[in-house]
């Protein structure tokens, strides 16, 4: 069947097969269960813009403007914990690769259904016990939770804490769920080397989260254990030492900046792939990159600690292989370059959200290398410069990338698509409201003003005026895709079978697919992202 | 359709044995007899080779093919990472100068009690002081 030819969705899909509340909230289908994960990280999104909306709206004057001093604590906290450990590190794992990695591999699902739907709910449970200790007081610590200020604040930190602690959980069954079904549920001539490199970001990522997440657990149960049995590991009057926890929590947590990023590049590629009608340039060196990224991200975690009291000899070992990053990160970005060169470039929204990626992620990525400078980052360590380089990493790469699989596979997830024109004004603003939020917090860590301040001098006023006009940007946008989005579900125009033409595997099944996936076996016998064949993928 | 080979629980039953066997060395060693700085290094021999017998028999790692028995020496390697290049780091440490002039460390203050909880934990409250 030529997908192009026009709508022919199938009559029975995962959307309409079986349409109660329990059945959904029992499934154990893996197209479900990601589009739970969908809307439960898309609540965290909106709840964490929220909070960053009140953080800049607090700082457009240099003294108080709406809120107090202790709140501004909570509030910069509530924003870090909501999106770093609610929206960004399950977004793309958990709500896209739920969705399409087993179609991609040609899988009727994961291999483990009824552990991926607890996934599902011990990240609910966690998130509520989070939410929890958000509204009960509030924590103040930062999302970092660093010791000994975290083992003595007055502040509802314990549940928090233990929200994290669960969803920990979560991020490990997932990866352990995709981990397997990788190695075990391949369709016949779906040979290592023709796995989809979204799904090679999604091993490597899945990796990570078994591997480093346990230790994120153990940090958290330790921190607890000081708050509430008063034992003496982190703090140094009782002979602990603040700097183990530092040591044991980016053990995780920077490795937790890939378990974001990997997924993301992923997206990029079959994104870039589609949009440019090539396959991509370089295969076995992107998805070795990947790994390359994997690994080399567990030995960098000490370029967070470089005024933390870190011997010399460690941050300049530390700060040396940070370094490394970049290489496996350029390959990657000379790799969709080159595959953009020549191609036959089809400017959609989702390959402007990549256009983004890229652009952003060359800057967070540079300024990355240089914070791993360690004479550079002891000037601008805990200044609006760090500030600004991360959430060039975690909104300008991330969030694009997430934006990005959202239009392209928002057609294979609904069947339906949405208006081109408010779609591409909406990643304008998003790009544009980016720019203009973040590039004058560069400016402003220079100027030494540092993060997590409620007061500033008079003279850094117009930056901060100008990065929040900048995030009232981002939120007009967001706010319109959350218009456009939610409206083509109900009246948007049925999407075709494959509506961009594109080759990735998991056009293999319809849109939305069936309740299996497929109706009958699927066989790979083509490249993935083969442009060479006039006709599109076949569709089981 | 071949039949499975029925398997034996002996073998399940020495291992279970062995742990058991190490378990007590572990308590006899650290209890009775008094390996001064060995402690340590022995203690944790004994863990790692009870998590391997675990992980092999158990969770029948031994019965793998292929990359998945790619599975416990990756957790090896990156379990040492932590240790090692922490340890690394609090070893390359250095002492800061007292301001007193006097060259020994200040050995931390203990309180009376291990039990004592930090001022507004949860535990002071329960313990009601």
């Amino acid at each position: 069947m030529n997908p192009a030819a026009g709508s022919n969705q199938p009559a029975v899909t995962y959307l309409n097969h079986e349409t109660t509340v329990a059945s959904w909230l029992l499934t154990r289908d893996h197209k479900r269960i990601g589009v739970m994960f969908l809307v439960g990280v898309i609540f965290a999104l909106l709840l964490g813009g929220i909070f960053a909306m009140a953080l800049r709206i607090e700082l457009l004057t240099p003294g108080p403007t709406v809120m107090g001093p202790m709140t501004y604590n909570r509030m910069f906290t509530l924003h870090g914990v909501t999106m770093v450990w609610l929206f960004m590190i399950p977004a793309i794992p958990s709500a896209f690769g739920n969705f399409v990695l087993p179609i991609m591999l040609g899988a009727k699902d994961v291999a483990f259904p009824r552990l991926n739907l607890a996934s599902f709910y011990i990240y609910l449970a966690g998130s509520m016990l989070t939410v929890f200790g958000m509204l009960w007081s509030g924590a103040d610590t930062g999302w970092t939770f660093y010791t000994p200020y975290s083992t003595v604040s007055p502040t509802t930190v314990t549940p928090i804490l233990l929200g994290v602690f669960i969803i920990g959980f979560s991020t490990i069954i997932t990866g352990l769920n995709f981990i397997t079904t990788v190695h075990t549920l391949r369709a016949p001539g779906m040979h290592w080397t023709r796995i989809p490199l979204f799904v090679w970001t999604i091993y490597g990522t899945s990796v990570i989260q078994v591997v480093a997440t346990p230790v994120l657990g153990m940090v958290l149960l330790l921190v607890t254990a000081e708050r509430v049995l008063g034992m003496g590991i982190f703090d140094p009057s009782r002979g602990g030492d603040p700097v183990l926890f530092q040591h044991m929590f980016w053990f995780y947590s920077h490795p937790a900046v890939y378990i974001m990023v990997l997924p993301a590049m992923g997206v990029i590629t079959e994104v870039v792939c589609a949009y440019s009608r090539k396959n991509i340039f370089g295969y076995k060196m992107v998805a070795a990159s990947t790994f390359g990224i994997a690994f080399v991200g567990f030995f960098t975690w000490g370029h967070h600690m470089f005024v933390s009291g870190q011997s010399t000899f460690g941050s300049g070992i530390f700060g040396v292989l940070s370094m490394l990053v970049a290489i496996f990160t350029a390959i990657k970005i000379f790799n969709w370059v080159a595959t953009l060169y020549g191609g036959s470039i089809d400017l959609k929204v989702p390959l402007l959200y990549v256009l983004g990626f890229i652009f952003l992620l060359m800057f967070g990525g540079m300024t990355g290398v240089a914070v791993a400078t360690t004479s550079l980052d002891v000037h601008w360590h805990d200044t609006y410069f760090v500030v600004a380089h991360f959430h060039y990493i975690m909104v300008g790469a991330v969030l694009m990338a997430f934006l990005a699989g959202l239009h392209y596979w928002w057609p294979k997830m609904f069947g339906k698509l949405y208006p081109e024109r408010w779609s591409f004004l909406a990643a304008m603003t998003i790009i544009f409201g980016f720019i203009v939020t973040f590039l004058p917090q560069f400016l402003l860590g220079n100027m030494g003003m540092p993060r997590r301040y409620y007061e500033y001098p008079r003279e850094m006023q117009w930056l901060h005026v100008l990065s929040t006009a900048g995030a009232s940007l981002l939120a007009f946008g967001f706010g319109l895709i959350a218009i456009y989005l939610l409206w083509s579900l109900r009246y948007g125009e049925e999407a075709p079978m494959n509506a961009w033409g594109s080759r990735g595997y998991e056009w293999y099944s319809g849109s939305p697919p069936v309740p299996h996936n497929f109706t009958e076996a699927p066989r790979f016998e083509r490249e993935v992202h083969d442009y060479t064949v006039v006709e599109g993928p076949r569709v089981y | 359709m071949t039949e499975e080979k029925k398997k034996s629980a002996w073998g399940y039953v020495v291992v279970w044995g062995v742990l058991a066997v190490l378990t007590v060395a572990t308590w006899v060693l650290g209890t009775k007899i008094k390996l001064g700085v060995f402690s340590l290094p022995v203690a944790l021999g004994i863990a790692v080779v009870k998590t391997v017998l675990v992980a092999m028999f158990f969770m029948h790692l031994v019965e793998q093919r292929g990359a998945r028995r790619v599975v416990l020496p990756v957790s090896a390697v990156f379990l040492c990472l932590l240790l090692g290049v922490t340890l690394l780091e609090a070893m390359t440490r250095i002492r800061m100068a007292r301001p007193d002039g006097i060259e020994e460390e200040l050995e931390p203050k203990r309180p009376a009690s291990t039990r004592t909880a930090p001022p507004g934990s949860g535990a002071k409250r329960l313990m009601g002081n």
